[in-house]
């Protein structure tokens, strides 16, 4: 019989008392279980709101604080998750956030040093990895675009030249974005993976990636006969 | 986290360690006979008092099985209706691991309580003395 998550029980009449008391305590529960997948998070509080609900049906009458306090605090609820607590959490991720930073400029070095850190999972360097080396293989092509515009570098003012001053902004724009924003985003990928493992891994670097294919772009279409 | 714990020995630290290493494996041992719903296994850990509360037995259950230690699946509401239930069961694995932490327990226990010795408990006759400020 499959879950029947938050939507399911909605339909049915409440099990649980109707209290800002606990409506807030299971805010912090959620709040607590954040980094945790999204369908655990969810069957856990599920969970949990049925356990009350129980309770009160057992004993009705009784005071919902007892009860709630009869569950823990959220922060106990989280320790049991294997949650690190809040307070140590950055402070503890210090060297390995010092290797991620090291990676916007020797990206291989930081990334061994944060995998070994053990603090970084395999998928967040995986995503890293190939930012890192989609932003040099985006270099490279920026090295040969700019030889192909040496090429047909004409020696004076005329036409040519806006096209060619716009094609040099583009290749440039592209070997920037490329060598520096691929390990950068990587690096900030890995970051936030750390803070929010749950979280998925696609912004920062294909934001930084879509500006280098537009750079290479621009540049492509303005050198082209 | 030992070192974690060196700025910060409280009651609470130290208790929130010891549940972490050893609760899962009660839970455990309350399925070794047949399986049970996870309503029981919280009411049940939390009267024993080894967890802090019988909220946290829901995410220890979500970690057991993250570790192939239990399977769980919903049943429908018990006799006249209500809502569903979870009902979690101990796999091979689980078993195993529940083996072999009960064979090392005894012994474990027993270990750290004779290097304890009486001068630990506050109170106790041992004559222990500390050391120099």
């Amino acid at each position: 019989m499959p879950s029947p998550g938050v939507m399911g029980m909605a339909g049915m009449r409440p099990i649980e008392p109707a209290e800002p008391a606990v409506e807030a305590f299971f805010a912090a529960v959620a709040d607590a279980l954040r980094p945790l997948p999204a369908g655990t998070r969810a069957e856990i509080l599920a969970e949990l709101r049925l356990h009350l609900g129980r309770r009160w049906r057992e004993e009705p009458g009784a005071d919902v604080a007892r009860l709630l306090a009869e569950l823990g605090t959220p922060a106990e609820i989280a320790a049991q998750a294997g949650l690190p607590r809040r307070s140590g959490g950055l402070r503890s991720d210090t060297p390995a956030i010092v290797a991620i930073v090291l990676m916007a400029l020797f990206w291989p070095v930081g990334l061994i040093v944060a995998g070994a850190s053990g603090r970084c999972r395999v998928r967040s360097l995986a995503w890293a990895t190939a930012s890192s080396a989609l932003g040099w293989v985006v270099t490279i092509l920026f090295l040969v675009l700019s030889l192909v515009a040496a090429m047909h570098a004409s020696t004076g003012p005329g036409p040519h030249a806006a096209r060619e001053g716009v094609a040099v902004a583009g290749i440039v724009l592209a070997g920037v974005a490329g060598l520096i924003g691929g390990p950068l985003a990587g690096a900030l990928h890995l970051i936030q993976a750390l803070r929010r493992p749950a979280a998925r891994p696609v912004l920062p670097a294909s934001a930084l990636l879509v500006v280098a294919a537009g750079g290479l772009l621009v540049a492509a279409a303005t050198l082209w006969p | 986290m030992l070192w974690r714990m060196r700025d910060n020995p409280d009651d609470a630290a130290v208790i929130a360690q010891l549940r972490k290493g050893v609760v899962p494996y009660c839970a455990l041992a309350l399925m070794r006979s047949g399986p049970r719903y996870g309503y029981d296994l919280a009411r049940a850990l939390a009267q024993a008092g080894v967890v802090a509360g019988a909220g946290s037995v829901y995410p220890l259950l979500a970690r057991l099985e993250d570790w192939g230690w239990i399977a769980a699946t919903w049943r429908d509401g018990g006799p006249g209706g209500g809502p569903p239930r979870k009902y979690y069961a101990l796999t091979a694995a689980g078993r195993a691991a529940l083996a072999v932490f009960g064979e090392r327990w005894q012994a474990f226990a027993g270990a750290v309580t004779d290097l304890l010795g009486p001068d630990a408990v506050p109170g106790g006759d041992g004559h222990g003395r500390d050391a120099p400020d």
